[in-house]
C-alpha cells in the first residue's frame, strides 16, 4: 500500500530539488506536523495579544471553552494546583486534535496516521509524568516499584515495570490505530464509491478525532495523578 | 443440564482437535513447510479470524458498558455528566484492544513474509 504524500510535502520536495538538484524525500508526517506548529504559532500568538478580558470576541470565547474544559479535567483528576501543567497538556490536546482533523482539509495526510508521531507523543507523555514524579518525590518515587511489604519486591518489580512500560506503548498504538484505520477506511470507501459514501464517514472521523484527543489527554492526566499521589 | 451440556461440548472439542491434523496437506519428502501460497493463505485467514474474534468480543464488552451506563444514568440523572465521562473512557479503552488486534492484522497483511 503506497504511502500518499501531502501537497505541502510535494511542494517542499520540489522546492528543495530546484535549489539543490536532488529530491530530499522529506518525511510526510514531519512536514505536516511542523506545518501545524508553525501555522498555529503564526495565527495564535498575534491573536492572543489582542484578547481582552471585558469584551471577548467569538474566537476568544471558543478558545476559552477549550481551555476551561482542559482545566476542569486537570482539577478533577489531579487536584488543586494542577493548572500549572496546562501548557504541556493543552499543547498535547491541541496538537493531537489538529493533527487528527487536518485529514479533512483536502491535500493533507494526518501526521498521527504514522507511528513515528504517535510514538513520539507517547514517549513525551511518559517522560513528562516520570519527570513530575521524580521532581515531586525524589528517589522515593521508586518506592512504588517495591510494594507494601518490602519482601514482595521480586514479584512487584517486574509487574510494575511492565505496566509502566506498557503505558506509552498503549497510548501511541491506540492513537495510531484509530487514526490510521479511520483514514484508510475513508480512502478505501472513496475508491469504492466516490459520491456519498465518504460523506457518511466524515462525521465519524471527526468524532474519532475528538475522542482520541480526549482519551490521550485524560490518560496522561491519570498517569500524572498516579505519579504525584504516591506519598503525598 | 449445564453440566451435561458442558461435557458434550468438551468431548466435541476434543474430537475436533484430534481430527484436525487429517486436514493437513500431505507433504512430500524434502518439501519445505514454507510454501509461499500456503503462507499467504494462512496469513489472510489468521488476520481475518483474529479481527473477527476481537471485534465480536469488543462489541459484547462495549454493549455491557453502555447498558450499565444507561442504567446508572436512569437511576441517578444528576450524576449524568460523570457517568458519561466514565463511559467514554471505558469505551475507548475497550476499543483500543480491538485496535491492537487490527494493528497485528495490518502487520501480518502488509509485510512480505519470506516469499
Amino acid at each position: 500500500m503506497e504511502h500518499e504524500l501531502s501537497t505541502i510535502t510535494i511542494l517542499l520536495n520540489s522546492l528543495v530539488a530546484s535549489f539543490t538538484g536532488n529530491d530530499p524525500q522529506l518525511p510526510d508526517q514531519g512536514v505536516v506536523a511542523w506545518f501545524i506548529v508553525v501555522l498555529s504559532t503564526v495565527v495564535f500568538v498575534p491573536m492572543s495579544r489582542r484578547f481582552s478580558i471585558d469584551e471577548p470576541g467569538w474566537v476568544q470565547q471558543m478558545l476559552e471553552i477549550g481551555v476551561e474544559s482542559i482545566n476542569a479535567m486537570l482539577d478533577g483528576f489531579i487536584g488543586p494546583g494542577a493548572r500549572k501543567y496546562f501548557p504541556v497538556l493543552g499543547g498535547f490536546a491541541f496538537f493531537i486534535l489538529a493533527s487528527n482533523l487536518i485529514t479533512n482539509v483536502p491535500g493533507f495526510q494526518p501526521p498521527t496516521a504514522d507511528l513515528n508521531t504517535t510514538v513520539a507523543l507517547g514517549v513525551m507523555s511518559f517522560l513528562f509524568y516520570n519527570y513530575l514524579g521524580i521532581r515531586a518525590q525524589g528517589i522515593g518515587y521508586a518506592k512504588q516499584f517495591i510494594g507494601d511489604p518490602w519482601w514482595m519486591f521480586p514479584l512487584m518489580i517486574p509487574i510494575e515495570v511492565l505496566s509502566h512500560l506498557s503505558r506509552p506503548l498503549s497510548l501511541s498504538i491506540r492513537l495510531f490505530g484509530n487514526i490510521f484505520a479511520e483514514h484508510t477506511l475513508a480512502s478505501v470507501f472513496f475508491i469504492l464509491l466516490p459520491f456519498g459514501l465518504p460523506l457518511v464517514f466524515a462525521p465519524l472521523g471527526v468524532f474519532v478525532a475528538f475522542m482520541q484527543t480526549f482519551v490521550f489527554v485524560m490518560l496522561s492526566m491519570v498517569y500524572i495523578a498516579g505519579a504525584l499521589e504516591h506519598g503525598h | 443440564m449445564s453440566r451435561k451440556k458442558g461435557l458434550v461440548a468438551l468431548s466435541a472439542l476434543f474430537l475436533i482437535m484430534v481430527a484436525a491434523p487429517a486436514m493437513a496437506a500431505p507433504m512430500q519428502d524434502g518439501d519445505l513447510a514454507t510454501n509461499p501460497e500456503d503462507v499467504k493463505v494462512s496469513i489472510a485467514f489468521a488476520a481475518a479470524l483474529a479481527m473477527g474474534i476481537a471485534s465480536g468480543l469488543c462489541g459484547l464488552a462495549q454493549g455491557r458498558a453502555v447498558s450499565a451506563a444507561c442504567e446508572g444514568m436512569a437511576r441517578n440523572p444528576s450524576a449524568g455528566a460523570q457517568i458519561r465521562g466514565s463511559l467514554i473512557l471505558g469505551l475507548v479503552l475497550i476499543e483500543s484492544l480491538a485496535i491492537y488486534t487490527l494493528l497485528i492484522g495490518l502487520v501480518l497483511l502488509f509485510l512480505n513474509w519470506g516469499t
